[in-house]
């Protein structure tokens, strides 16, 4: 009996892991090749960068980043919003789905009148469910330093490293949360929801954390998207305390789900 | 038989909020028995099976399986088990040899050879993908599945529901034969033909309650025998009403139809004092027992007493059997 659910939960992921490596690639490499054109046309960009309101543009912009650099510009347009969003609803949708889907499905009465601990059951099933994620990190960290150069696109690798590492942790963190939902619920739906629902709600908090000067202490201490560093965590890296409570909290959700789904009646 | 039981239910109650689904059943399954479990749909009897797997917690009471708590030895329970769901779904983007080599895998390994033997003699497809099955063929594979890795239990949720005559008794022929390796088996049921022709003994279930536990002819007989008798004249209905155990007393013509217990001594006697043109015999079968568990319970009237007579008059109901009830 080895790991047999989470290899199971793997090759169910197969295709749309596929699909997103695929997708992750061209959009890296769109974003990559579009880079000369717009450090050539520099100038005027950063005019219109200067036109925002201060307050306005750190949100999007930190301070000490620069727009036109590689690591300005592709941490702005990549990693501020596209892959984190894509990463963040990969990992919502496998994680309800990966224990409570069996169990809307009705399956879950097959599956466990076989010999399996329930423990075993739900860290499989959420390893299986969210280890794509990293898998579809890897592809873009693989694409930007394959790719990157030829276009002038040159990163410090370490800060790139973290920064996508940061970012797959997002999206694991929220997809451990959908998971945790939605198998002590028994319901896809409240789990992809409640999770779903929270990221938006950490997102917006996030942005305006930047804007609002009193609430700027609060949001980065709780805002999951503060913690990765943002657009400016290719330029700057991520710091500890950001790294941490993005490790810390999957593992959290993990063994919460296994507590409660332990003592669950499961719904036939 | 000397042996312990396999199956062991003690004060076994669950309640869904406030709603009571299993209110304290106490039953002992013998080792090596065909036992029914028969109700009909909401009883009980998937919340019972869901229990000994332990999909569900009791809220009160226990089950055990071969001496193992349902609930606190669940993996040992299921590793001894084999089970076949009422509902039963699978993984529609699996093929059937896909999904019995994953459940096999997580049993530990069980021998191909087992699972081509078993398909050959269900005639189904293993190269299938279970999402493109009826739900017969499906119903096969769920069966395949239970019986593969030769359990010691086997514990069926409607086995045959779906079957066609010739699958079904199929089915029951390997049933038969996992009795024979020394198995035991609980099957649920609403058929009770099905449960007459599989199984040894039988339990009813009402509402969560089990009303009886007995051996299937027993049950069979508890309705005693439905008695036409019919007369070269007119006789008073009231001479057979008076004999004890007989009910169901009704006169067409010179056609007296009556529902007597097992014992027939009397009614013969009592006949013997009229011209007798013909006779005919019987038994109550187990269908109609298990209606009068219902037919009393909807009447309100726990035990004898009501009589009911279907038109058409050679039915009969009610009496012999509603006056065994708790046994």
């Amino acid at each position: 009996m080895g790991l047999d659910v989470f290899r199971r939960e793997l090759a169910d992921h197969r295709r749309s892991l596929i699909g997103c490596s695929v997708g992750a690639l061209l959009l890296v490499a769109l974003y990559v090749f579009l880079y000369p054109t717009i450090k050539s046309s520099g100038a005027g960009v950063q005019q219109l960068l200067n036109t925002l309101p201060k307050g306005f543009r750190n949100a999007f912009l930190p301070a000490g980043v620069s727009y036109l650099s590689p690591p300005g510009y592709l941490g702005t347009e990549l990693f501020s919003i596209i892959v984190p969003a894509l990463l963040l609803v990969m990992g919502v949708l496998a994680g309800s789905r990966a224990l409570a889907g069996e169990e809307q499905n009705g399956t879950i009465d097959l599956l466990l009148s076989t010999p399996v601990r329930r423990t075993r059951l739900t860290i499989e099933k959420a390893c299986g469910a969210l280890v794509p994620l990293l898998v579809v990190a890897a592809a873009i960290w693989l694409a930007i330093v394959v790719v990157g150069p030829s276009q002038g696109v040159v990163l410090n690798l370490g800060n790139l490293t973290l920064t996508v590492l940061a970012v797959a942790l997002l999206g694991v963190g929220f997809g451990m949360l959908a998971f945790l939902v939605a198998s002590a619920t028994g319901s896809v739906g409240v789990g992809g929801g409640s999770a779903a629902a929270l990221a938006v709600a950490m997102y917006a908090l996030s942005i305006f954390g930047s804007l609002v000067p009193w609430l700027t202490g609060f949001a980065n201490a709780v805002s999951p998207f503060h913690w990765t560093g943002g657009s400016a965590a290719l330029t700057l890296g991520v710091s500890w305390s950001g790294m941490l409570p993005l490790i810390v909290c999957p593992i959290v959700l993990l063994a919460a789900s296994v507590v409660l789904y332990e003592r669950r009646d499961l719904t036939a | 038989m000397a042996s312990s039981p396999a199956i062991v239910f003690e004060g076994l109650t669950k309640d869904y909020g406030a709603k009571r689904a299993l209110a304290g059943v106490d039953l002992e399954i013998r080792a090596g028995e065909i036992f029914g479990y028969l109700g009909s749909n909401g009883a009980g009897k998937t919340t019972t099976i869901r229990c000994l797997l332990g999909l569900i917690r009791p809220t009160a009471g226990r089950a055990t399986v071969l001496g193992l708590d349902c609930r606190t030895d669940s993996v040992e329970v299921r590793r001894r088990c084999g089970y076949l769901p009422g509902d039963l779904r699978l993984y529609p983007r699996l093929t059937a040899r896909q999904l019995l080599t994953y459940l096999g895998r997580l049993r530990g390994g069980v021998d191909a050879g087992r699972i081509e033997e078993l398909a050959r003699r269900m005639e189904c497809d293993l190269g299938q993908r279970c999402g493109a099955m009826s739900h017969g063929q499906k119903q096969k594979v769920g069966v395949i599945q239970a019986l593969m890795h030769d359990p010691a239990i086997l514990i069926l949720d409607e086995p045959t529901a779906t079957l066609d005559p010739l699958m079904q008794r199929n089915v029951h022929d390997l049933v038969r034969v996992a009795r024979d390796r020394g198995a035991t088996i609980f099957v649920s049921s609403h058929d009770l033909p099905e449960v007459a022709r599989l199984c040894d003994r039988a339990g009813i279930l009402r509402r969560g309650r089990l009303v009886a536990v007995q051996d299937v002819n027993e049950l069979a007989q508890q309705g005693g025998h439905v008695l036409s008798i019919e007369f070269a004249e007119q006789v008073d209905p009231a001479v057979f009403r008076a004999i004890p155990g007989v009910s169901q007393v009704t006169v067409s013509d010179r056609t007296l139809t009556i529902t007597a217990g097992s014992d027939l001594d009397a009614v013969v006697k009592a006949a013997a004092r009229f011209r007798v043109h013909a006779l005919r015999s019987a038994e109550v079968d187990l269908d109609d027992v298990f209606h009068d568990y219902y037919r009393s319970e909807s009447a309100g009237a726990p035990g004898g007493g009501a009589t009911t007579v279907d038109a058409g008059g050679f039915a009969a109901k009610g009496d012999g059997a509603g006056a065994s009830h708790g046994s």
